[in-house]
């Protein structure tokens, strides 16, 4: 990040890119799909030249090998290239989401495009992790449209079945060589989003540490909170991290859900779950802290998007029945079955 | 003067007999704000009042302005002004400490005999630190002034001491022939969250866990500071055990109402707390800044 922090530094204000190239200047997001290294590179040298030409700010998140291959083949115009490895650059949805929109509107701002080619890491994702990239990919197109960002995503043919079907539904356009192709599948990204979370959550278990919120004074869940962390592996600072987020998913459901209020919490193999429940319903559609705010912005949607970047995951499901909040916390070395005895609905 | 822990700190209110409290202040607000409640607690009930000072009852810290009747509180006896040459000072006009120390002697003894139940003592001893020799002369005597004082049943004693003319090291010395150091009191305390302002730097402490329920009074006295000082505004929050997303948000908007150029800084922040803000980005929250570090210097 540069760090001129000038006003409207993070102003959304479509930058003036001219005199470079056939395609649209406007915000892109496609998917390369491949088979051979050198289908993906078909298709990468061509959009990362086109952006060295054009003085972009050019990036390239992939695997090592990949990093090799790319520099090998650009030669020289390597120089005008970042290169970010895959593992790190995706470690978190909503922290990635965070800081890639801050850079493609730092360059915005800066009548710069911002290019990345992205090689998403999803080897060692699990079903609900996969969904929560699934789900950065679509709110993607919502959240870079005015940046003028060009974003190019490789998805190996050889990942498990169905995400390279996904990414047709969360891309605009597939690359195949120099050529742009439309998705006919293509989803709205709310709609996308939404239709991700139709199913409903698998039911919190019995043993569930269990509170009904009665007390406006949420000192007193803080306590109990952490009177139940205290007996898990999960660290000091993912305690204040959960504190925080616990406080303000409580704080939402007592300003605009509905009463009952309960919270519960409990062990899953390698997470900390807490969960709030209300008998409200959230209209909104833009109301789920996807997209990040600007800053100071006002607290509307602050609190929110912050929830989802101090958890590792945030699962939210709202109708007629009510709303349930799921904040998800790793815990280190919590193993399937917790030899933790828990006391059941005690305060 | 904060984060100095191995000393006991009393707000001005909770001061008790047998106390012999010293205010190091760096300004005069703070001065008077330990200073006038400790003095006019003792006038408003049946305690004796001895002020060590060279000026007149109406200009002395918190009881300028004050409604209370001076002239028939001096008359009784209940305010006893001395000058220095009374209490402390030789004929030639050198500090004695033999004789402060008859001086408090006397005064609680004939307060006892008047049938007041505590006596209150007070004295800005800056003078003394900036004449020559009169650190070491007060040292020597802080001794039997402590004497006079802490075994004491009904006797407090504040001694006040302007840091900016003494400086830091001598005020060090002095603090060390204290048991406790005086504070002003805390502008709010429900006992989850406590706010109270500070001097060096210019500022609020709070100690405890700010949550939606506490927003509006850390915003009330936090634009008081803000009203009362130019220029940057220091929050120690060595103490602060939590701060919800609420809170950043309410800081970082009082942060942007401060003039031109002025940050709002958290001093001495926590590593977990810093660690969510870090999280949430410090790019979020223009113009409130990370300060001094957690175990470092005050001032």
């Amino acid at each position: 990040m540069e760090g001129k922090a000038a006003p409207g530094a993070f102003g959304r204000r479509r930058p003036t890119l001219t005199g470079w190239g056939t395609v649209s200047q406007a915000f892109s997001h496609r998917v390369l799909p491949y088979d051979r290294a050198d289908d993906l590179l078909d298709g990468a040298l061509p959009f990362l030249r086109e952006g060295i030409e054009g003085g972009d700010r050019v990036l390239a998140v992939t695997t090592l090998a990949m990093h090799m291959l790319l520099r090998d083949k650009l030669g020289a115009d390597a120089a005008g290239v970042e290169f970010f490895d895959s593992d790190r650059w995706y470690a978190h949805p909503a922290r990635h989401l965070a800081d890639t929109l801050a850079l493609a509107e730092t360059a915005a701002w800066q009548k710069r495009r911002l290019r990345v080619l992205g090689e998403p890491a999803w080897a060692r994702r699990g079903p609900a992790e996969r969904s929560e990239w699934q789900r950065i990919e679509a709110i993607t197109n919502a959240a870079f449209a005015d940046t003028g960002a060009a974003l190019l995503c490789a998805y190996s043919r050889t990942l498990p079945a169905g995400v390279v079907a996904a990414s047709r539904q969360t891309h605009p356009e597939t690359t195949r060589g120099r050529a742009t192709l439309p998705n006919p599948g293509y989803q709205d990204p709310w709609l996308y989003n939404a239709r991700l979370d139709s199913g409903p959550l698998p039911p919190a278990p019995d043993d569930a540490f269990d509170l009904p919120i009665d007390v406006p004074d949420l000192y007193w869940i803080r306590v109990y909170v952490t009177d139940f962390a205290r007996r898990t592996p999960l660290p000091e600072d993912d305690l204040q991290r959960l504190l925080v987020a616990v406080t303000e998913v409580v704080t939402n459901a007592l300003r605009h859900g509905r009463p009952p209020i309960a919270l519960r919490l409990w062990l899953e193999p390698g997470e900390l779950v807490c969960e709030v429940t209300d008998r409200g319903h959230w209209t909104e559609r833009t109301g789920f802290g996807l997209i990040p705010p600007k800053p100071a912005g006002g607290a509307g949607r602050f609190g929110l998007w912050a929830v989802r970047l101090l958890c590792s995951l945030v699962q939210i499901r709202t109708g007629r029945d009510g709303t349930t909040v799921r904040l998800r916390l790793q815990v280190p070395g919590v193993p399937a079955v917790p030899p933790i005895n828990l006391p059941v609905n005690s305060v | 003067m904060e984060n100095i822990p191995w000393f006991d700190e009393r707000p001005v209110s909770e001061v008790r007999p047998g106390d012999h409290g010293l205010l190091g202040y760096v300004d005069a607000e703070e001065r008077d704000r330990v200073v006038g409640p400790f003095v006019r607690a003792g006038l408003a009930t049946e305690e004796k009042v001895v002020y060590i000072t060279d000026q007149p009852a109406e200009s002395l810290p918190g009881l300028e302005r004050c409604s209370l009747d001076l002239a028939r509180l001096k008359s009784s006896r209940q305010l006893r002004l001395l000058s220095r040459r009374e209490a402390c000072l030789s004929r030639a006009g050198a500090f004695e400490p033999a004789k402060l120390a008859d001086t408090l002697d006397r005064e609680r003894e004939s307060a006892f005999g008047e049938g007041y139940r505590a006596v209150r003592v007070t004295m800005d001893s800056t003078w003394l630190l900036t004449e020559p020799g009169g650190a070491e002369a007060m040292l020597s005597c802080e001794d039997r002034v402590d004497r006079a004082i802490s075994p004491s049943t009904m006797a407090m004693g504040v001694c006040q001491v302007d840091v900016r003319r003494c400086g830091t090291a001598q005020f060090g010395a002095l603090r060390d022939s204290h048991e406790v150091l005086m504070r002003v009191d805390a502008e709010f305390d429900d006992g989850i969250l406590t706010i109270r302002r500070i001097y060096g730097p210019f500022g609020l402490k709070l100690r405890g866990e700010l949550d939606a329920s506490r927003h509006s009074h850390v915003s009330e006295h936090l634009l008081r500071a803000m009203a009362s000082r130019r220029g940057d505004i220091h929050l120690d929050v060595a103490e602060l055990d939590f701060i919800d997303i609420g809170g950043l948000n309410l800081l970082a908007q009082h942060a942007a109402e401060l003039p031109r150029g002025g940050a709002l800084y958290l001093d001495h922040l926590r590593p977990d707390v810093e660690n969510v803000i870090t999280m949430v980005g410090w790019n979020r929250l223009p113009r409130l800044r990370p300060g001094a570090r957690t175990g470092g210097a005050a001032r």
